[in-house]
């Protein structure tokens, strides 16, 4: 094999990493409260301004900030179910989805407000300058990105199966009212695992921070991508989110590597179609729901 | 799903209605400013508008037009070509005398339509697109350079730095009429240059990432490489060439957004050094461009975007011109630009005219360098601020 397909397919697969955090969330969400989060990039955007702003203001590096990013991420997500979606649980789809929506314009605005329209770059240099292997170039941010979502992934997996709260999400997210029967709080526990969803996004965007310059309106480049992954990947199915992530940003880059970034789209979507018309429910179907 | 679309519509509207700015004062001369000031290129559509508050103030503060003072009336293009036409239309309803804009080709070309249809002039601040002014319209001028433009100092200006071991160019580039338009002039009239293309790699300007990109063309490894595009995009292309060490004999872009934006350079500082770029600037010899720059720098607190100037002087252009007519009007207005000739301004060239299209007659480009962390005027030598430095002799 050329050694630079090889080099895109190795960047396709720490951007692909990225991308499933991200979509992990989103997945989530729909996973257990059946809503699709509209204010996902905006959640995304979020977790980027908060390391960008801690990490400049206080001179630290943007991995220190992280865990804030994770809190306010987290809280946000929290509230957003807790008070306002819990109220629509029963309306009609696009009612909620326009809540969603809603908070996207919100927040993004909120962003503009606060740190203007003008593009801020987070230029760590220990973190930007390429570590060489061989003749492959590795951007230790992009890696770090990668490492660190697959550990927030088998977290999350732990959480979700090895936990009370976890066994509560699950319960939640397959029947609600025999969840409430049994004792759990749904709305605690939706709550929380908006929250957690959140947070994926929050930690993906704060990855992400060191690669790109961010500016307020950033995130609906990732919201379609994290809706594809999430749909590839069977909504709610987190191994799934995890593969088709890798998937995407394989197929984002060897596409970038032979025909150019024009394609990206085009041929992530095309393949995206195919999928869905040979297997409708996605890639990988949960195992947890009982049809 | 109908429903559905309906609802997101009928929000849509009333977010297009909220973005007023109502005045009822009748004594002032109302010029529209159609920008983008929310989405990805509102810190352009900013800079903009900022800069032409500066001019309308300076006017101002000289007296105004024979004492009548000057208004700007701002709306929110939001970037789309929808939200510039429904802009344009809201400010000829508030019976602005002449409206500027756009920041993108596709906008500007809806807005010179709606003030074609109004008969409302309209001077474009921002939009490079060729085609723009080719639709016989009377009521549309441009004093920036047009891609074409760009394309011929390319081919121009690129005899001055040949030497003889550049053989061979790549082009990456956005893949929007601004991106496609300079890459193809340029293809076309490639033999002027003695270039072979070993490499034309087209992305889409809201990536996330250009790493498979870069990799293809280190592999391409081309004497001469030709970065098109927006800050952000170009901004990620330069990052991830800096970051993996990857070297090109030459990188000269054509009205590339980043290489030109002292913001790239305020990260990289020096690192930068031999990048060129053919793009509009002002004139730094000018004791205009001096104090607009430290008047933007004085209210922004921060250095002025270059694209910005053309904000300025839109407005210093129609100023110019409702002082050369009697009655106040959009109609006495456009022929008052048609016969414009400005010598006094902030741009590096000759005069500020137009062509009957619409077209500024002087309009050109210059060769930009980045030396010693900051863009320098190279090249035409009358208004070059430095020496051109080759991109090899920065390594050694």
């Amino acid at each position: 094999m050329n050694f630079q397909v090889f080099q895109a397919l190795f960047d396709g697969v720490l951007m692909g990493g990225v991308y499933a955090l991200a979509a992990l969330g989103l997945s989530l969400i729909f996973g257990v409260m059946k809503i699709t989060n509209f204010a996902h990039g905006a959640m995304m955007t979020m977790g980027m301004y908060v390391v960008y702003s801690i990490s400049t203001h206080f001179g630290v590096s943007p991995y220190i900030a992280l865990p804030v990013s994770i809190l306010a991420l987290f809280i946000v997500g929290y509230l957003l179910q807790r008070f306002l979606i819990t109220r629509i649980s029963n309306a009609p789809a696009h009612n909620q989805l326009l809540l969603t929506l809603g908070v996207a314009y919100i927040l993004e605005n909120t962003i503009l407000a606060i740190f203007t329209p003008n593009y801020k770059t987070l230029n760590v240099e220990s973190l930007s300058t390429a570590i060489r292997i061989g003749k492959l170039t590795v951007n230790p941010a992009k890696l770090i990105a990668f490492l660190v979502a697959l550990v927030v992934t088998a977290l999350i997996y732990l959480l979700l199966y090895r936990t009370f709260i976890g066994k509560a999400i699950r319960a939640t997210s397959q029947e609600r009212d025999g969840a409430r029967l049994m004792g759990i709080v749904v709305n605690r526990t939706g709550a929380i695992a908006f929250g957690i969803g959140a947070l994926c996004t929050g930690i993906a965007g704060a990855l992400l921070t060191p690669v790109l310059s961010i500016y307020p309106t950033i995130g609906e480049t990732f919201q379609l991508k994290c809706f594809v992954i999430a749909v590839l990947g069977g909504m709610g199915n987190l191994w799934g989110a995890l593969i088709s992530g890798l998937i995407v940003g394989v197929v984002e880059m060897l596409t970038g590597y032979y025909l150019g970034g024009s394609w990206s789209d085009f041929v992530v979507y095309i393949v995206f179609v195919l999928v869905l018309f040979i297997k409708p429910t996605g890639l990988f179907e949960r195992r947890n729901r009982r049809e | 799903m109908k429903n559905l679309l309906c609802t997101v519509l009928i929000i849509l509207l009333c977010f297009s209605c909220l973005v007023s700015c109502s005045s009822t004062e009748t004594d002032t001369i109302k010029i529209g400013s159609v920008h983008p000031l929310t989405g990805g290129m509102a810190y352009e559509g900013q800079a903009l508008v900022n800069t032409q508050q500066i001019a309308i103030d300076k006017i101002n503060k000289e007296g105004g037009i024979n004492g009548k003072m000057l208004e700007l009336v701002v709306a929110d293009s939001l970037g789309t070509v929808y939200g510039a036409s429904s802009a344009a239309q809201k400010l000829i309803n508030k019976n602005v005398i002449a409206l500027t804009g756009a920041y993108t080709s596709s906008s500007a070309q809806i807005v010179s339509r709606e003030a074609e249809k109004a008969r409302v002039p309209f001077v474009v601040t921002v939009a490079a697109s060729s085609s723009l002014l080719k639709n016989g319209y009377k009521y549309s001028f441009r004093i920036q350079p047009n891609t074409e433009v760009f394309s011929k100092n390319f081919i121009e200006y690129f005899d001055f730095i040949k030497t003889e071991d550049m053989k061979t160019v790549a082009f990456i580039y956005e893949d929007s009429n601004y991106g496609t338009g300079i890459v193809d002039f340029i293809t076309k009239n490639i033999e002027k240059t003695g270039l072979e293309i070993v490499g034309s790699i087209s992305y889409s300007a809201s990536t996330s990432t250009l790493s498979a990109e870069v990799t293809r063309l280190a592999g391409l490894d081309p004497d001469v490489l030709i970065p098109i595009g927006y800050y952000s995009d170009q901004a990620m292309l330069v990052k991830e060439i800096q970051d993996r060490g990857i070297k090109f004999d030459t990188i000269i872009g054509v009205a590339n957004g980043a290489i030109s934006d002292a913001k790239l350079t305020d990260i990289y500082g020096d690192k930068l050094d031999g990048y060129l770029d053919i793009n509009y600037r002002y004139n730094t010899n000018s004791e205009e461009t001096k104090e607009l720059l430290s008047e933007y720098r004085l209210r922004f607190g921060e250095e002025m975007p270059v694209a910005a100037v053309y904000g300025y002087e839109s407005i210093m252009v129609i100023a110019d011109a409702l002082k050369r007519t009697d009655v106040y009007e959009p109609e006495n207005l456009r022929d008052s630009l048609s016969s414009c000739c400005i010598s006094d301004h902030v741009l590096p060239q000759p005069t500020i005219k137009f062509d009957s299209t619409g077209e500024g007659i002087d309009s050109a480009g210059v060769l930009i360098q980045i030396q010693k962390g900051n863009q320098v005027i190279v090249y035409p030598l009358e208004y070059a601020e430095s020496d051109y430095i080759p991109m090899k002799e920065n390594e050694e």
